[in-house]
């Protein structure tokens, strides 16, 4: 059921814009794997969706299905469903022939296709909601049906097109779960335009989109602990940025020295330093890679993150401060003085000639090393 | 109990509207039966179907049928251009909505008398048929009505629903036949009903362009209202002109009942 979607070089620039909408973008989903493709507003996620689907056209470039070219192959033809960000259900046919609805496109007498599509009711668990009209649903029984119907069409390639984001927090949730059932039972090639990455991290893969290009195509992780750059850093969240002045063998910044390979002397650049690798301990305790007040506090469910601004050093910016992740439970320790420590092994340094990253991984476990963080130039 | 309170609201509510629709024809419809009604008699003072006979010997019959044609062709005709015309406007497919609903209210607010003799000019010149010359300006004449009504039921449609139909394997004729004419069904009969009566109830461009020789139902009222002493024809004639207003209406009422009942199915 499932195929092997590729991007090779596709660009596409809408009628009267004077930028492409999509540049250059290269993209692979295996079979039956999830790719998560998150950018900003604008960022040409949902036209990369309507050029796979055929609903546009690209100016360059190619789109695959296994071996087989998509260009001139009309939507329909595709063997590939989209779902919407709305639901979309038909208003005038009631929820069982909504569902039925591909085979009866298909040439299929009306009584086996809605005898199929019971079937994908059943999946989606709405099979006593069959003979009820659109208008009688629910935001998220809509959306069920909604999977169903796309699931029905039999694609090898199931787009998903913000699907889930109308929806309140738990219903997203539900839809989450029942969308992992679906792969299972199913296996479509599956692409994911989503603003949530809780949803990205359901992915096999994700996607950065900036701008029409793809700035990080990488598994979550990845993703996290190695932004490519500092806009995906922006785009995850949860990141400090420090300003990281060249030394030898390395980068000061607020949190003291960062190795990294070949400094480049006089460009200053960004250290990132993601906020759970971060730790508030005490003020005088020598493990301190810097102290300084804490000046706020934000919560995100059970998860608390302390801001804490550095006492200047001769390497930091005028504001410089550094997010911290408090463990569940502990209050944020707003208007006291703290002392940070980082804990890790990993550094990234960009490579300013070459214009392009070259990574090394420093092990420094110990005292005053930087996790997680991330040396580039300035943007 | 609020039910039926409310029910009794709404059917006072109606008299009024009932009484300002049938005051107005009350009359022609005694007169239609009336053999003699004089002054200041409140009802006639014989009745009878004289009215009905003249309006017969007149050409009422084939009056009416030219009229139904006419409307129906002016229906079949302006509802489609209607119906892509208001795609485009509904759904902001042009860059010039403005420019182009001006053009589709020029028919309208141009008096028609002025349009229909310069186009006369224009029909004689190109050596259209009468008739033919008829439906295309009555059809110009309607658009303006079928482009709005299907403008704003394409503007209260998601354009995405043929999308989503096409990405489930639909190619765009299905689309067309189980997704767009459907959903827009109630408009398309009111755009149709709307068209058909402006080509049924035309005097000035029959007249005009038509050159006398297209009897139609109105033009048979007129020239029958232009005499006197002759108000059980006319009221008859008039009587006879109404039939197909609520021929109109009770098929828009089935179709909303048919809509209701939800007997709709996806084509083979």
């Amino acid at each position: 059921m499932s195929g092997d979607l590729r991007l090779e070089s596709v660009g596409f620039r809408y009628p009267h814009r004077d930028r492409d909408a999509l540049d250059a973008v290269t993209l692979g989903v295996a079979p039956a794997h999830l790719l998560a493709v998150v950018g900003p507003s604008g960022s040409g996620k949902s036209t990369l969706l309507r050029v796979v689907a055929g609903l546009l056209r690209p100016d360059r470039g190619e789109v695959r299905l296994g071996d087989r070219s998509l260009l001139e192959v009309a939507p329909e033809r595709r063997g590939i469903s989209m779902m919407f960000q709305k639901p979309l259900l038909f208003p005038h046919l009631d929820v069982l022939d909504n569902v039925a609805f591909a085979d009866r496109a298909a040439g299929l007498p009306r009584a086996r296709a809605r005898a199929a599509a019971r079937g994908y009711l059943d999946v989606v668990h709405l099979a006593d909601l069959a003979r009820s009209r659109p208008r009688e649903l629910s935001g998220g029984q809509e959306q069920r049906v909604a999977l169903a119907r796309a699931l029905a069409a039999r694609p090898q390639v199931l787009l998903l097109d913000e699907p889930f984001s109308a929806l309140d927090p738990e219903l997203r949730a539900t839809m989450h779960a029942l969308l992992d059932e679906v792969r299972a039972a199913f296996a479509p090639t599956t692409v994911m335009v989503t603003h949530d990455l809780a949803e990205a991290a359901m992915a096999d893969t994700v996607a950065v989109l900036d701008e029409g290009r793809v700035v990080q195509h990488a598994d979550i992780d990845t993703l996290y602990r190695r932004p490519a750059s500092i806009t995906v850093a922006r785009l995850l969240g949860g990141f400090s940025e420090l300003v990281g002045t060249p030394v030898e063998g390395g980068y000061d910044c607020s949190l003291g020295f960062v190795p990294a390979p070949s400094p480049r002397v006089g460009e200053p650049a960004v250290v990132l330093v993601r906020q759970e690798l971060a730790e508030v301990i005490d003020e005088h305790d020598p493990h301190a890679a810097a102290s300084g007040l804490v000046v706020g506090s934000t919560r995100a469910g059970t998860r608390q993150v302390a801001k804490v601004e550095l006492d200047p050093t001769p390497h930091s910016g005028p504001t410089a401060s550094v997010l911290v992740e408090l463990p569940p439970g502990v209050p944020a320790p707003v208007g006291r003085r703290v002392g940070v420590r980082v804990t890790g092994t990993l550094v990234h340094v960009p490579s300013l000639s070459a214009g392009r990253e070259a990574r090394a991984d420093v092990d420094r476990s110990g005292e005053g090393a930087v996790d997680g963080a991330l040396v580039r130039d300035r943007q | 109990m609020s039910t039926r309170r409310a029910a009794l609201g709404q059917a006072l509510a109606a008299v009024p509207l009932v009484v300002w629709f049938a005051l107005p024809l009350a009359p022609i419809v005694l007169w239609a039966v009336a053999a003699q009604w004089a002054w200041p008699a409140v009802l006639p003072q014989r009745w009878g179907l004289t009215g009905w006979r003249e309006a017969g010997a007149a050409g009422l019959p084939s009056a009416m049928a030219r009229s139904t044609l006419l409307g129906l062709a002016v229906a079949c005709l302006a509802t489609p251009l209607g119906a892509m015309a208001g795609r485009a406007l509904g759904w902001r497919l042009t860059r010039h909505s403005g420019a182009a609903s001006l053009v589709l209210l020029a028919p309208i607010a141009i008096p028609p008398f002025a349009v229909a003799t310069g186009l006369d000019t224009l029909v004689l010149r190109a050596r259209l048929p009468g008739s033919l010359a008829v439906v295309l300006v009555l059809s110009v004449f309607a658009l303006p009505y079928t482009t709005y009504i299907l403008r704003a039921a394409h503007t209260a449609t998601d354009p995405d629903l043929e999308l989503q139909a096409r990405m489930l394997g639909a190619a765009p004729r299905y689309v067309l036949r189980s997704i767009t004419i459907p959903v827009l069904r109630p408009a398309l009969v009111t755009a149709a009903a709307m068209a058909f009566l402006v080509g049924w109830s035309d005097y000035v461009v029959t007249l005009v362009l038509g050159g006398g020789r297209l009897v139609t139902a109105p033009m048979l009222l007129a020239s029958s209202a232009s005499g006197t002493g002759n108000e059980p024809l006319v009221a008859a004639i008039s009587v006879a002109s109404i039939l197909p207003l609520l021929a109109v209406v009770a098929g828009g009422v089935l179709v909303r009942r048919g809509r209701r009942a939800g007997r709709r199915e996806v084509p083979a």
